[in-house]
């Protein structure tokens, strides 16, 4: 579970984030929108304390990451939208590096890679990662940070540039976290997946969360057939 | 904390040992091109030297020069000069490359007037042809003594070199000194490319964020890397003790082979670089290592990107390396270091390795030098620790 009240947060003399408040629960895949800058990458950069909040707190999994960062880091996977791998590395030797990292058996780091191999179609892990595809790289990426089985996954951007069939493999790995209980943030900006993967989602825009509710229930307010079509509407006009 | 510091240890070494500039840095030029640096220093010098020799090999002489002719023509019989030609312009004998040096020989009443003639700009010749005047004057003075039926002087008379202290003593001093020196500049400006490789690398690469969102402790990420830079540090710095102690040896060969035939073998090298030495060296290695990771590492993880971080480390590396300028007057000359220069890091390690040398290192001086790496090695990685945890560095791309 992750809960974000009143998050607030400037650089300089901008304020990027002005007391956001949301929730995303367990077994859910919890939608974070918005238009470029509107403050999603930030607010996914606090919630895994790469970045301090100037107001506000996240509690994720009853742990708030002003004062137990250490024990939210735990609890958390993350797919940063401009993290990358180790080229040097194999893509295996990435993934057990961090199970490594997070303490994880040997065994069983070693197993669930396997299973998420098979999920995502990766069957060429054992060379150097700095000859892979921008797909596989993302798969690895995406394996490694839930190797260490955490409960909380937080993806922003995770099928940036990614050709179609790597999108659906991600989209596949999204509803298998969801199966296995994992509480799911997605910071995405197609729409198409949103539809299909999201369960609820947040709109937010300069720094404000500006709507919310179920894919279906955004569309039947704003009148629209597509999240698209009413996230432009909701976009459209300047937050107070 | 440590099953994760050894994690980053083993994935940093394999990440590092896998580019291919790791092993040209880490081991082919310290233990091939440095000492094959000192070689060359050598055989510049010897040259030198073999040309400041008493062994001219063309004098020139003026046609109508009988005295010059004749005590030259003696000092060719003598094997003393190997050639001479008779010129009509010494001066321009010289200019025109036909001779290194010219003489001409003057009579003044009953001494001789001696001028001699050398190119300023090759060096060695002015000395070779004042040492032949000389001589020439020695066998003036025999013929003026046996011409006016005086007694003939001994012309065998000898100067006998009778030197107190250790016959080794300078070799000894010189060791210190370009080791010292080659193992601090290396382990401080020369491993850059893999101290910014490190944490800017990280940076630039887009690893680091994944990094610091993990379960491991900003300290077991700081450790890690520290130690494994201190690895690749040490490793330079045993292959450059490795190959400057062979470069040693074959200089201190060579030398004794040019003066005269004597045969040095491995074990002679002992005198100057004894096991305890050798165990000096690396103690000092290891305190040199320590220190230069824990510098590397604050800079890499400061900078933006590795050229950033390459830029501030060698620029760093040769400031850091200033405050040993201090000793090396102490150390070409043969003295005992002062105490302070064990307390400060970079000059504590050449310190270390001179003193070792010299053979006049004592416990306490070991201890100051470790203390006083340790203390600034520990408050490093603190700050680094603290860099980690600050958004506006770890931001910086």
């Amino acid at each position: 579970m992750i809960e974000v009240n009143g998050l607030s947060r400037h650089f300089g003399k901008t304020e990027v984030l002005k007391g956001i408040t949301f929730r995303a629960e367990p077994g859910k895949v919890t939608g974070l929108l918005g238009p470029n800058g509107a403050g999603k990458t930030t607010t996914i950069k606090i919630i895994s304390t790469i970045l301090k909040p100037h107001g506000g707190d996240v509690v994720v999994n009853g742990h708030s990451i002003k004062r137990e960062p250490k024990e939210v880091r735990k609890q958390i996977g993350v797919v940063f939208e401009e993290s990358n791998i180790y080229a040097r590395l194999t893509g295996e030797e990435n993934i057990l590096y961090f199970a490594e990292l997070a303490d994880v058996p040997y065994d069983e780091a070693h197993r669930r890679m396997e299973k998420f191999f098979g999920l995502l179609g990766v069957d060429y892990a054992n060379k150097l990662a700095g000859t892979y595809s921008k797909g596989m790289m993302q798969k690895i990426n995406l394996i490694r940070s839930i190797i260490h089985n955490p409960p909380v996954v937080i993806l922003d951007e995770p099928t940036n540039g990614l050709d179609v069939p790597s999108s659906r493999a991600v989209g596949t790995f999204i509803k298998e976290m969801k199966e296995e209980g994992k509480t799911i943030l997605l910071s995405t900006h197609l729409m198409a997946q949103v539809e299909k993967l999201c369960d609820y989602i947040y709109i937010i825009h300069q720094g404000k969360i500006v709507e919310e509710g179920t894919p279906d229930g955004i569309k039947e307010k704003y009148g629209t057939t597509t999240v698209e079509d009413a996230f432009l509407k909701v976009v459209s006009t300047d937050v107070e | 904390m440590w099953s994760k510091v050894m994690s980053v240890i083993k994935k940093e070494l394999r990440d590092l040992f896998r580019e291919k500039r790791t092993i040209l840095m880490t081991i082919v030029i310290p233990a091939i091109l440095m000492p094959a640096l000192l070689i060359g220093m050598f055989y510049l010098q010897t040259n030198s030297f073999e040309k400041e020799s008493i062994k001219a090999k063309i004098i020139a002489i003026q046609k109508d020069d009988i005295l010059a002719k004749k005590y030259v023509a003696m000092l060719k019989n003598q094997h003393i000069v190997e050639e001479y030609i008779v010129v009509d312009d010494i001066a321009k004998a010289i200019e025109e490359d036909q001779a290194r040096s010219g003489l001409s020989i003057a009579k003044q009443g009953d001494s001789i007037n001696i001028v001699i003639y050398y190119n300023i700009s090759k060096p060695g010749s002015s000395s070779t042809i004042r040492k032949l005047a000389d001589i020439i004057k020695e066998l003036y003075v025999a013929d003026y003594l046996k011409e006016h039926g005086l007694p003939p002087i001994n012309l065998t008379s000898t100067i006998q070199d009778k030197p107190i202290g250790d016959p080794m003593a300078a070799a000894k001093a010189m060791t210190g000194y370009m080791l010292g020196l080659f193992l601090v500049l290396f382990t401080t400006i020369g491993n850059t490319y893999l101290g910014s490789d490190i944490g800017a690398g990280e940076k630039e690469r887009g690893t680091l964020l994944p990094l610091l969102a993990s379960p491991a402790d900003r300290e077991a990420i700081a450790t890690g890397k520290w130690i494994a830079l201190a690895i690749t540090n040490l490793i330079s710095a045993t292959a450059l003790i490795a190959g400057e102690g062979f470069a040693m040896w074959y200089i201190i060969k060579e030398s004794a082979r040019m003066e005269g035939g004597q045969q040095i073998s491995i074990e002679n090298l002992s005198n100057i670089i004894s096991p305890s030495t050798i165990f000096i060296l690396l103690l000092a290695a290891i305190l040199l290592a320590l220190f230069g990771a824990a510098l590397q590492l604050i800079i890499s993880i400061w900078s933006k990107t590795i050229r950033e971080a390459q830029l501030y480390l060698s620029q760093i590396g040769l400031i850091i390396f200033l405050p040993s300028l201090a000793i090396i007057p102490y150390m070409i000359s043969g003295s005992t270091l002062p105490t302070w220069s064990y307390s400060i890091p970079i000059v504590n390690t050449m310190a270390l390795i001179y003193s070792g040398i010299m053979g006049n290192l004592t416990l306490l001086n070991v201890l100051v030098a470790f203390g006083a790496n340790i203390v600034v090695a520990t408050i490093v990685i603190a700050i680094v620790v603290k860099i980690l945890d600050m958004e506006q560095v770890i931001l910086r791309t």
